[in-house]
């Protein structure tokens, strides 16, 4: 019909919730260029003060910066803070 | 935080993987971060050198030998960039928690290093190895605990007539001074004493707060007597030489009138009423109280003595400062020493007494000591200065007349100059009341010769 466009990516799933919170996808929450909020990652594989490597469920993700610090984490969020300059997935 | 909290530093490969392993574990590690120290020295990059090689032992006895080696290369490539600098891994997390990372450090081959140690159960450990330090802390405590059941501080509010060194005085004899304990002080027995001691303080309030005994007093303006006429048989002489210039008899016979002249010891009012029958035979004597205002015009004289030359303090302006501590009976004062010296000094002490609330008095006192130079020198006194000051002695002294009600006719100053000294002759001329009671002389024969009569 005119004037509908069919979304490509459903927003929800047959259950009504969000798609990413059950799909066991990472989220990422960006602030700024200062800080990320991982959810749903697996290991921390590489920590050092200038780059970050965590694995997440398909992927790794890369976080370099300057004087990165890990704020808090647990087993499946994690907030890292410092002078983010690239995110990365590999 | 209750707990308590520790900063642990961090070293080994397997770094991650014990944070993977925490995590896993349900462990709160928070703010990993990584520092930079300068190196010290050059030797103590050597001693570094030797700690890597020992690792790299431990790490073919480990059986991990290439991994281990390509990270060895990695490593030595990282610290050529970073000659200068060290980078070390540090985290924080709690004393219980670091507990059951022990296990997994082991397990990872990283080592764990507290580095700091914050909170309150750490701060106890601390005061348990500085055991002085919390002794002198408790002795304090202790101390004033104890200071806080005796006296210390004794004032006084609504005194005009008494000083309060008077009426310390007279605590101390009952005896209740500074530094005695509280209990043995009773409120009601000092007012009682106090009110009986002292006729002209109507009213005593004596109250204990903190250790700080207050007085509050109440005067009189003056002591009220019943007046009881005095029965007792008198007559009247002059207390000085004069001209009697009026006289008010109110009992009792008049023995001199207006303008006779009396010499000191007189009878002015007799105290004997003879009582005659009506062939003007003496009968009986009766003595009665004397009673009779008797003026008589008086010359008073004084003399005043000033030294011919006075010292004079000049101050030259320069100061010394001082301090002084008092606690309980010893005394330690320190002032400034002096340079010069044969210079004099004035020494000035302002004394406070230390208190930790409006109330709480402790036995401390502390002050300043303020000397202050000066030279003294002789300054004779000229004439005109030595009868300025004639002049003030003189009103003062009259002053004292006029309050005391006694009318003054006139005066006369005469100065002379002796030695070493001036001497001021004041004559005054002053009408005053001269009757004196003196009790009536016995005097035997004439009542004998009464008697006889009858």
């Amino acid at each position: 019909m005119r004037g509908q466009k069919k979304d490509d990516f459903p927003r929800m799933d047959s259950a009504g919730v969000f798609a990413d919170a059950v799909g066991g996808e990472t989220l990422l929450t960006l602030i700024g260029m200062r800080a990320v909020h991982i959810e749903n990652y697996r290991s921390i594989l590489v920590y050092t003060d200038t780059e970050i490597r965590i694995q997440c469920r398909h992927y790794i993700l890369f976080v370099s910066g300057k004087k990165l610090k890990i704020c808090y984490y647990d087993k499946d969020e994690m907030k890292i803070s410092g002078r983010l300059e690239v995110i990365r997935f590999e | 935080m209750r707990e308590g909290s520790v900063k642990v530093r961090i070293e080994g490969r397997g770094m991650e993987r014990f944070f993977n392993i925490a995590a896993q574990r349900g462990i709160t590690i928070t703010e990993i971060e990584t520092k930079e120290t300068k190196k010290a020295r050059k030797a103590g990059s050597v001693g570094k050198k030797e700690d890597r090689v020992e690792k790299i032992h431990a790490a073919e006895y480990s059986h991990r030998q290439y991994t281990q080696k390509d990270e060895c290369i990695e490593r030595n490539e990282y610290e050529k960039d970073n000659a200068e600098m060290e980078k070390t891994v540090y985290f924080w997390t709690s004393p219980r928690n670091f507990k059951r990372l022990k296990p997994i450090a082991r397990k990872t081959d990283v080592r764990l290093r507290i580095t700091e140690k914050h909170g309150f159960p750490f701060w106890l450990l601390l005061g348990r190895r500085r055991i002085l330090w919390v002794g002198g802390l408790a002795a304090f405590f202790l101390l004033l605990y104890l200071s806080s059941f005796y006296v210390w501080d004794i004032s006084f509010d609504g005194n005009r007539r008494f000083t309060d060194e008077t009426l310390l005085h007279f605590m101390n004899e009952i005896p209740v001074q500074c530094g005695m304990r509280k209990s043995r002080i009773s409120c009601a027995d000092l007012e009682n004493r106090i009110r009986n001691a002292f006729p002209e303080i109507s009213w005593v309030s004596a109250e204990l707060t903190g250790t700080r005994l207050t007085v509050h007093v109440r005067e009189n303006d003056g002591i009220l007597k019943a007046e009881t006429e005095s029965e007792t048989p008198c007559e009247l002489t002059a207390g000085s030489d004069g001209t009697v210039t009026k006289i008010i008899v109110r009992n009792g016979i008049a023995r001199v009138k207006a303008g006779d002249e009396v010499k000191a010891g007189d009878v002015l009012v007799s105290g004997e009423l003879p009582i005659y029958d009506d062939s003007e035979t003496l009968v009986k004597i009766n003595k009665v109280h004397a009673d009779a205002e008797v003026y008589a015009r008086t010359v008073k004289t004084v003399t005043w003595k000033i030294p011919a030359a006075e010292e004079i303090r000049t101050k030259t302006g320069r100061k010394r400062l001082g301090v002084f501590f008092k606690f309980m009976d010893m005394e330690v004062c320190f002032l400034m020493p002096d340079l010069k010296k044969e210079s004099t000094w004035e020494l000035f002490m302002e004394e406070y007494q230390l208190r930790l609330s409006k109330n709480f008095y402790l036995p401390v006192y502390g002050g300043i000591l303020t000397a202050r130079e000066y030279v003294p020198y002789e300054k004779v006194l000229t004439e005109a200065e030595i009868s300025d000051r004639a002049d003030r002695y003189l009103n003062e002294y009259l002053q004292n007349f006029t309050e005391k009600g006694i009318q003054i006719l006139g005066s006369d100053v005469r100065i002379k100059r002796s030695e070493s000294h001036w001497k001021i002759h004041g004559t005054l001329t002053v009408v005053e009341d001269i009757a004196k009671e003196s009790p009536i002389p016995e005097d035997q024969e004439e009542i004998q010769t009464v008697d006889e009569h009858h």
